[in-house]
């Protein structure tokens, strides 16, 4: 239920954003486009929003059992999943029904989908050790996410916004790690040109954001119990 | 006898007390601009040089006054909080009760919440299956299994989280004054099984604010 109750929004949003503007997609049907961007967003976005507060959420079973306290914002993962694997099957469908056959590029798929996950967990573990320090800062989460959508490629390729700035600053816009990932997965299921070669870049931020994500975690985790 | 199960050096565990450090980023930002003004903090020693050993097999309780120390000395045990200073050295698995129900989900039902707290606990689904039987039984509340834990009241809640608790099989056993809500009836009851527990060779560890029942 929860795909048409909270990503319908964003879906609808994207679908309507898409055709104002006119992306061009070079053939493409647009809602596998955009699909294809809104399946990794939609899981970025759920983590993001849901491991912000889960610590806090879950404070009386923190101040009163032990339990390794990374297995909160993990569990949001795996319910997130279950979102992003329903997203993905409906793309699958959508193909199906514009008679869309998936690049050979497929076979990448899947890498893309586990950095997907590394860069979700990445932000979601930061987000849920740095609530717990800042109160405030479940309140900047949501502004993140609304954000965050449009600065990722979901609705439209990342070449309409690079090609707008200077190239150097391009590197800019792939520090989001999302933006390489997006453009990865969406080269995987559609194919066409590969993605710009500042993907890396995302790819790097996603595990650097993931492994400094859990040493904070776990140096926040000594004092949670304590301060949450 | 002469197995150390809890040995514990020099624990000290601090606290802040007034005003704790900053905790939202407005607040921090402003202390980065000086722009409030420094508060005293004082510290708070909650313990302060403990040292104690309990051998494996027995059943210690602690008594004391309300903010002696007595709930924070159990989170450092069992590991929730960390302490400032000092070291413990456990021998074998804990598992502690700190509080009634903690874990414990209203909507579900006793049943359910068994399996639920059982798995929070520690314990493997298989060993809460073989022991579900004995733990309702324990707890005595079989006919009202089925029913959401949210219309329990609060000593039918006690009886069923002691049971879990009970039916667990740490080698160090560690409960704060849960018992307190239960009628004397089911006290006995724990008390008696506390002691079957410590009979079998394994720790107990009690807070209570009753005398007698240590």
């Amino acid at each position: 239920m929860g795909i048409l109750s909270t990503d319908s929004h964003p879906l609808i949003f994207v679908l309507i954003f898409g055709r104002a503007i006119g992306v061009e997609t070079g053939g493409v049907p647009y809602p596998i486009f955009a699909l294809c961007g809104m399946s990794c967003w939609t899981y970025f976005s759920f983590l993001m929003g849901q491991s912000g507060s889960s610590i806090i959420a879950a404070q009386n079973m923190i101040k009163k059992i032990y339990f390794p306290r990374l297995i909160i914002p993990l569990s949001k993962a795996v319910v997130g999943f279950i979102d992003y694997l329903i997203i993905i099957a409906l793309l699958a469908i959508l193909m199906i029904y514009y008679q869309f056959l998936p690049s050979p590029n497929i076979i990448f798929a899947p890498i893309f989908i586990l950095i997907t996950i590394i860069s979700a967990l990445g932000v979601g573990i930061w987000l849920s050790a740095l609530t717990v320090r800042y109160r405030d800062f479940q309140h900047v989460v949501p502004f993140l996410v609304q954000f965050g959508l449009y600065a990722s490629p979901v609705a439209f390729p990342a070449e309409l916004i690079i090609q707008r700035f200077p190239p150097w600053l391009s590197f800019l816009y792939y520090l989001n790690p999302m933006a390489g990932v997006i453009e990865g997965f969406r080269w995987s299921v559609i194919g066409g040109a590969l993605p710009h070669h500042y993907s890396y870049l995302s790819f790097i931020m996603a595990f650097l954001l993931f492994s400094f994500g859990i040493l904070y975690f776990k140096r926040m985790e000594r004092v949670m119990a304590d301060i949450v | 006898m002469g197995d150390i199960a809890i040995s514990v050096e020099n624990l000290s565990k601090k606290f802040l007390i007034g005003k704790v450090k900053s905790t939202s980023l407005r607040e921090s930002l402003m202390n980065l601009f000086n722009l409030v003004e420094k508060t005293n903090q004082q510290d708070f020693w909650a313990l302060k040089d403990i040292n104690f050993e309990i051998e494996k097999g027995e059943a210690v309780g602690i008594i004391g006054r309300n903010g002696a120390g007595k709930s924070t000395l159990l989170k450092v045990l069992s590991r929730i909080t960390y302490p400032t200073q000092g070291r413990i050295t456990i021998d074998g698995r804990v598992s502690s009760l700190l509080e009634v129900g903690t874990g414990f989900h209203p909507e579900l039902t006793g049943k359910e919440n068994i399996f639920l707290n059982g798995t929070i606990l520690g314990m493997s689904r298989k060993e809460i299956k073989s022991k579900y039987d004995e733990i309702v039984a324990f707890s005595g509340i079989e006919k009202f299994i089925n029913t959401p834990v949210k219309h329990y009241s609060s000593g039918m809640y006690v009886r069923l989280a002691f049971s879990v608790a009970a039916h667990l099989e740490p080698e160090i056993l560690i409960i704060d004054e849960v018992l307190a809500v239960g009628d004397a009836e089911f006290q006995k009851k724990c008390l008696g099984k506390m002691g079957e527990v410590a009979g079998k060779g394994r720790t107990v560890l009690f807070v209570s604010h009753n005398l007698l029942q240590i």
